[in-house]
């Protein structure tokens, strides 16, 4: 019954049901904190890198069709988890004797690098064009939709007039971005 | 490579939706063909451009479950919600007293004040007559839209005041008191007026000192105009 209540969390991820992201938040959020108090970080730290975490890996799911073959979500959770934690402490530059040890279990789950500059200014323009366009691109770079799926989910009337309204909107974000 | 295709396998990569396979044979062809790779980065841009905002949206999401959350579970000790109660009692006690007392001073204090600039008669600028018929006819909202339109061809005081007397009359208090404020300073016909006026308003704010210096400077001023009323008010205050 719980593996079933499980496979179900990831795939109402997969779907991007964000009811679901706070309930797998509430899942695991004790046992995390509980996990790693033992790194000597303090709660606002620790709950600010949980929800960092949960965050990877809803849109790992959601965005990036992550398949959990060999691991469980939760296996997931702390994986990142200990990835994030031991970044944590690289950038503070605070000794901690566990580290290293930390580094080698989170090693098969690395996440992205930081954001480019680049992309942080992409970013911050995003919300300076209009909302058709923010939709437009949103459902093509963002979820990974092709022009037909486009057509068939939205008003557009035929592939011609999304291809043509979604490099009008990348141009502007570009020149935004430019100015 | 066909643009519609590349398009296509640029979305399959970022979207994990290739074969391990044929993940390998795009990987190869980015380091080979410097086009695609340039295409490629600027696709994978914007979308980590949107990964950023979304991150940002639900971790805003995340922390106001959060604190909703830790305020429903927080534990108070009896003795402590004791005194947490009683303190609140008093808040809103006092609270309440002051809501009926500047309530009740308004209300006995303030009526409107009618129209004595402009007597609505024939020859008046057309604009202005209207405007202050709506005025008289205390249609306010009307009133204050045709004072503003005036406002924005000429300033003149007599008319931002009757502006904020039309706000004032819709219980816009703050506005009011902004334009009242504007006219401190310029002496004019209805100075008293702005000052009185500009007390009650304050005064529906909860700005009692506020309201204390101006009706105070009326009478620093023996401004004859509300002397009681102004005398009655301060001594309450």
């Amino acid at each position: 019954m719980k593996k079933r209540g499980l496979e179900n969390f990831y795939e109402r991820l997969l779907r991007g049901d964000e009811a679901a992201l706070i309930e797998v938040y509430d899942l695991y959020r004790a046992e995390f904190l509980n996990f790693f108090k033992k790194y000597d970080i303090n709660e606002e730290s620790i709950l600010d890198i949980y929800q960092d975490c949960i965050i990877v890996i809803y849109q790992k799911i959601y965005v990036e069709h992550l398949t959990l073959e060999h691991s469980s979500l939760k296996t997931y959770v702390f994986g990142i988890g200990k990835h994030k934690v031991y970044d944590y402490f690289k950038k503070s530059q605070i000794h901690n004797n566990n580290i290293k040890n930390l580094k080698v279990e989170s090693k098969n789950f690395e996440i992205e690098d930081t954001p480019n500059i680049y992309e942080q200014t992409l970013a911050k323009n995003l919300s300076l064009i209009s909302e058709s366009c923010q939709h437009i691109l949103k459902l093509f770079y963002y979820r990974g939709l092709s022009i037909k799926d486009i057509v068939d989910q939205t008003d557009y009337k035929d592939q011609n007039t999304v291809k043509s309204h979604k490099s009008r909107c990348l141009k502007k974000l570009k020149e935004l971005c430019n100015a | 490579m066909h643009k519609m295709n590349t398009n296509q396998h640029i979305q399959d990569y970022l979207h994990n939706r290739m074969r391990s396979d044929e993940r390998k044979d795009f990987e190869k062809q980015l380091k080979e063909d410097k086009n695609l790779k340039k295409e490629f980065d600027e696709h994978k841009s914007v979308f980590n451009a949107f990964k950023i905002n979304e991150a940002q949206r639900l971790k805003a999401k995340l922390k106001a479950h959060e604190a909703q959350k830790s305020s429903k579970k927080r534990f108070i000790s009896k003795p402590v919600l004791y005194s947490i109660a009683a303190i609140f009692v008093v808040l809103l006690g006092s609270s309440v007293y002051f809501n009926f007392f500047q309530q009740d001073i308004y209300k006995t204090y303030f009526e409107p004040y009618p129209n004595v600039y402009q007597p609505v008669v024939r020859g008046s600028s057309q604009n202005s007559t209207t405007t202050f018929q709506y005025y008289e006819n205390s249609a306010y909202e009307k009133a204050e839209r045709g004072f503003k339109a005036l406002l924005d061809v000429e300033e003149d005081p007599n008319l931002r005041f009757y502006y904020a007397l039309s706000k004032l009359n819709q219980d816009k208090f703050a506005e009011a008191s902004k334009e009242f404020e504007k006219l401190g300073s310029v002496d004019f016909e209805f100075s008293a007026e702005v000052l009185w006026f500009h007390a009650l308003a304050e005064l529906k704010l909860d700005h009692y000192e506020k309201a204390k210096i101006l009706l105070s400077t009326m009478n620093n001023r023996n401004l004859s105009f509300k002397t009681t009323e102004r005398n009655e008010i301060l001594e309450k205050l």
